[in-house]
Order: C-alpha cells, then sequence, then structure tokens
C-alpha cells in the first residue's frame, strides 16, 4: 500500500492502521525502515480486532499457506530479510473503507497470513466512497 | 464470534476505533466523520 500512498493522498480520504504488537516490536520487525504517513493505532488487548470481526487462523494458515509462503518468497527475492517470528502468528487482519457518513463501505478479513485485499481494490473502494 | 461487524457488514455503521496511537496520544475513527477512511487491521508484526 506504501508504495501507492500517493494514489490515496490525491483522494480526500485517509488512513488508519491497527495494530496488536508493541510498537517496538513493529519498528523491528514489519515497520522496519519505514516510515507511515497516517496514524498506526495499537490494540494491545485485541478489542477493536474483536469487534470488527478478525478472526483467527491456525498453523496452516499462519505458516503454511502457499500465498503466504509466495509473498514471503516474493519479498525475500526483492532484498527483503528476514526478521524472524513474532509472537502470535494467528492473529488475522482485515481492510475496511468507512464512508463519510461513517458507515463501512467495503469490508475484507483475512483468511490466512497471505490473504490481504488487493490494493488496487481497496484505491478504488476508496475512490467510490470519496465521490 | 461476537462482533460488531457481520459479514452484512456493507452500509452498517462501523464500530468504535478509539485507540492510542503509536506515536503518542489517541485516535478516535469518530473524529473522522466526513472523510472516508480505509482501516487497516494489521496481522503479525513479522
Amino acid at each position: 500500500m506504501l508504495e501507492r500512498y500517493g494514489e490515496i493522498e490525491s483522494l480526500p480520504a485517509g488512513v488508519v492502521a491497527v495494530a496488536y504488537d508493541e510498537a517496538s516490536l513493529l519498528g523491528a520487525k514489519m515497520l522496519h525502515d519505514l516510515e507511515l504517513p497516517f496514524p498506526l493505532v495499537i490494540d494491545l488487548a485485541r478489542v477493536a480486532y474483536a469487534g470488527w470481526g478478525m478472526g483467527r487462523t491456525n498453523l496452516l494458515g499462519a505458516m503454511l499457506s502457499p500465498s503466504l509462503n509466495w509473498r514471503y518468497l516474493r519479498l525475500l527475492l526483492q532484498g527483503e530479510r528476514f526478521l524472524g517470528l513474532a509472537p502470535d502468528m494467528l492473529q488475522l487482519g482485515g481492510d475496511f473503507v468507512v464512508d463519510s457518513s461513517g458507515r463501512i463501505s467495503f469490508a475484507y478479513r483475512m483468511r490466512d497470513n497471505g490473504d490481504r485485499a488487493d490494493v488496487g481494490v481497496l484505491i478504488d473502494e476508496l475512490r467510490r466512497a470519496s465521490r | 464470534m461476537n462482533t460488531d461487524v457481520p459479514d452484512s457488514a456493507i452500509g452498517r455503521r462501523a464500530p468504535a476505533l478509539v485507540l492510542p496511537r503509536a506515536d503518542g496520544g489517541e485516535f478516535s475513527l469518530e473524529t473522522c466523520v466526513g472523510r472516508p477512511m480505509l482501516v487497516t487491521f494489521l496481522s503479525h508484526a513479522a
């Protein structure tokens, strides 16, 4: 998403990222060398994760998902380095677009750790909600 | 699972989202009413 953030910036829309790990761990791993141009909020108790319907996967979905392993392989081939495992690999995320009236106009909950909504779809949905 | 966002979530009011920001302070989705928002829930940190 960060690669295409300029397209989101051109819209009258915003972004917020929700994480359940400690900010320091995020900085050391997933967000290593990244400066987020939008707010990152921390939900250690995962109350928001539960309230918005995020589920959990199992070992297969967390580690052995073909789509996840393909994604990691592509990252490694691009020169990214493996940063080790996180404390909880089973919590799943998701993406939502909330329109200007506060209503959900798009919802995508991950089914395993390699399953995220396509960034192009997210941008299209934000564009649609911005009209 | 008990959730405020069932599979038929489209069109429903988004659940509350009030959480501490990683850079300090608090974020409330309610303050963003009037502006479309992408809310992205991250999975594991690795």
